[in-house]
């Protein structure tokens, strides 16, 4: 009685149901912090809807959550614009990639099968580490346990240095090569046009870890690079590939940002590593679906091609 | 005087009478004609389906096949196999000669019936489709099966034995049967078909069709993403971009990513 016909995607759906998964994944972003994106389209295919046009349209979504998250980090001065304006060159090229590699897979039939098997992929080893993080973090009897810088500079850290043109970034107050921003933006925006994600679970650990960025600033430069990364996979999706449903990426946002200030309310009362943790364990969950459907024998031999 | 009038009245009369009327032809008159209630299926922004009732008056004595059809088209379809320990696409199969929409009915009597009659439904469609491509080892039955458990899983293809109803007495019955029109059905037109048999033999067909067409909000979409679609996206973009700053402005709160 409730559905709502999706042009794009060409399926009705439930308005509650879709409502409900975009306030299910907001609640999810609210309480760990993730965007959420990389559940969304695994579940939006999971209820039918085409994975190319769930790719999409939640790519389209993303950039509703990170314009408002881009805004107020902007407005509590946590946005190294410099830093982020490197990712994005590279986020750009990488989703217009993305987008071109996706139109071959469509024409080669095996679009469906790259995005499941990239979400399996990276839930896997996303999943795994911060179960094994939070794990060990929750072992750890003091939290000055936790990895401290070490008193030698490490074999990356001086591969970093001996990059060319370095350059000060001011507000993350590290000094490090163009290159490296650049590189990784690449790799995050073809992630981000395969698998319909913003590339937050990605990019904070590669700015914590790699760029070596403080966590203040880690979070709002990664929105304001993940906005312009979905805004251009967004476009070139919906020009390239005719994939993008506005209305289904609405009321997922709707939903998302409602459920999104839940969450940050609940996780207010959780402990962190228990957070951690618990969201460990639903992405493996996830990803386990997701690996089973590509082990059983499928009920259908034959499939429609391009994923549609 | 009045002996001619008489005459020409008389002759009037006769002529009337001698006169054969034409027979009452099931397939000309209006009331055996087949109906389609509605004949247009309007998507809009709460369409999730359609019944459509289909009636018709017959003869008594008669069993009914009831076809429902969309148009032929061409589809490239890929077959699973597996590599690797993996299940993915192993192989482009063209099946042609297979409508976009398949129904069928029949009333009880033909349910299980041998003889012309018994050539319905899929055992009747499985003859003109034809699967060429990279098919493998696998046969044109199973391909076929495959193909139909698809469709049947989207309700784009349904067989019905039984279904048709027919009701009431006399020299006209009332046959009346259901169509389920899917949401994801595609907009155009669609052939609706009624085979009567009597005896084992068939003795009549009648035919209409019904219209679906996209209208409203989802047509305008659907028509600025396939055929504008740099406005398109940039609108998505714009409108993502709005609502994100007013529900950030709404609840003042950082954004997770």
């Amino acid at each position: 009685m409730w559905n709502i016909y999706l042009p794009v995607a060409g399926v009705s759906l439930n308005v509650f149901l879709l409502f409900g998964l975009g306030g299910l994944v907001g609640l999810l972003s609210g309480l760990f912090g993730v965007g959420g994106g990389f559940l969304m389209t695994p579940l939006l295919i999971m209820i039918g809807i085409p994975p190319t046009v769930a790719a999409a349209s939640d790519s389209n979504q993303i950039v509703a959550a990170s314009t408002s998250g881009t805004y107020a980090h902007y407005k509590l001065g946590n946005v190294d614009m410099k830093m982020g304006a490197f990712l994005l060159i590279g986020g750009v090229l990488g989703g217009t990639l993305g987008v071109q590699v996706i139109k071959v897979l469509r024409e080669l039939g095996n679009a469906d099968f790259v995005i499941k098997i990239t979400y399996v992929v990276m839930l896997g080893v996303v999943g795994g580490y911060m179960f094994v993080e939070s794990l060990q973090s929750l072992r750890r009897a003091k939290p000055e346990d936790r990895a401290s810088a070490p008193q030698r500079p490490s074999a990356y850290v001086r591969m970093v240095r001996a990059l060319p043109w370095q350059m000060h970034f001011d507000k993350s107050g590290i000094t490090l090569s163009p290159l490296m921003p650049l590189v990784l933006g690449v790799f995050v925006g073809i992630l981000a046009a395969i698998m319909g994600v913003g590339g937050g679970f990605i990019m904070v650990p590669v700015m914590v870890y790699l760029l070596r960025m403080p966590m203040h600033v880690v979070v709002g430069t990664s929105l304001f690079q993940i906005l312009f990364t979905c805004v251009n996979v967004t476009v070139m999706q919906a020009v390239a590939n005719h994939t993008v449903d506005l209305i289904l990426a609405i009321i997922l946002l709707l939903g998302s940002t409602i459920g999104a200030q839940v969450g940050a309310r609940l996780s207010a009362r959780l402990k962190g590593d228990q957070l951690k943790i618990l969201l460990a364990v639903i992405v493996l969950v996830v990803m386990v679906k997701m690996l089973v459907g590509l082990i059983l024998p499928p009920d259908i031999i034959l499939g429609l091609k391009g994923g549609h | 005087m009045r002996s001619v009038y008489a005459g020409i009245l008389t002759l009037f009369l006769g002529v009337l009478l001698l006169v054969p009327r034409p027979c009452a032809s099931a397939g000309d008159d209006d009331e055996f004609q087949l109906v389609v209630e509605p004949n247009l299926v309007q998507i809009g922004s709460f369409f999730a389906g359609e019944v459509l009732k289909v009636s018709a008056q017959v003869p008594p004595g008669v069993e009914a096949i009831l076809e429902v059809r969309g148009k032929e088209r061409t589809e490239k379809l890929m077959r699973k196999g597996r590599r690797g320990g993996l299940w993915m696409n192993v192989g482009e199969v063209e099946v042609k000669g297979a409508p976009c929409l398949f129904m069928a009915m029949t009333t009880p009597g033909l349910a299980s019936s041998r003889g012309p009659q018994a050539e319905w439904g899929y055992r009747a469609l499985e003859k003109e489709v034809e699967f060429t491509g990279e098919t493998g080892s696998m046969s044109k039955s199973r391909l076929f099966s495959d193909f139909v458990k698809m469709k049947e899983h989207g309700g784009f293809y349904h067989e019905g034995p039984g279904t048709l109803h027919l009701s009431g007495s006399g020299q006209k019955r009332l046959l009346q049967g259901e169509i389920r029109v899917p949401s994801a059905v595609a907009t155009g037109r669609y052939w609706v078909k009624l085979f009567l048999f009597e005896g084992g033999k068939r003795i009549e067909r009648r035919e209409t069709f019904f219209d679906v067409q996209m209208m409203g909000f989802p047509h305008l979409l659907y028509s600025l993403a396939f055929h504008h679609s740099v406005l398109y996206g940039v609108l998505a973009v714009v409108v993502a971009i709005l609502v994100g700053l007013v529900m950030g402005l709404v609840f003042r709160t950082r954004s997770a990513h």
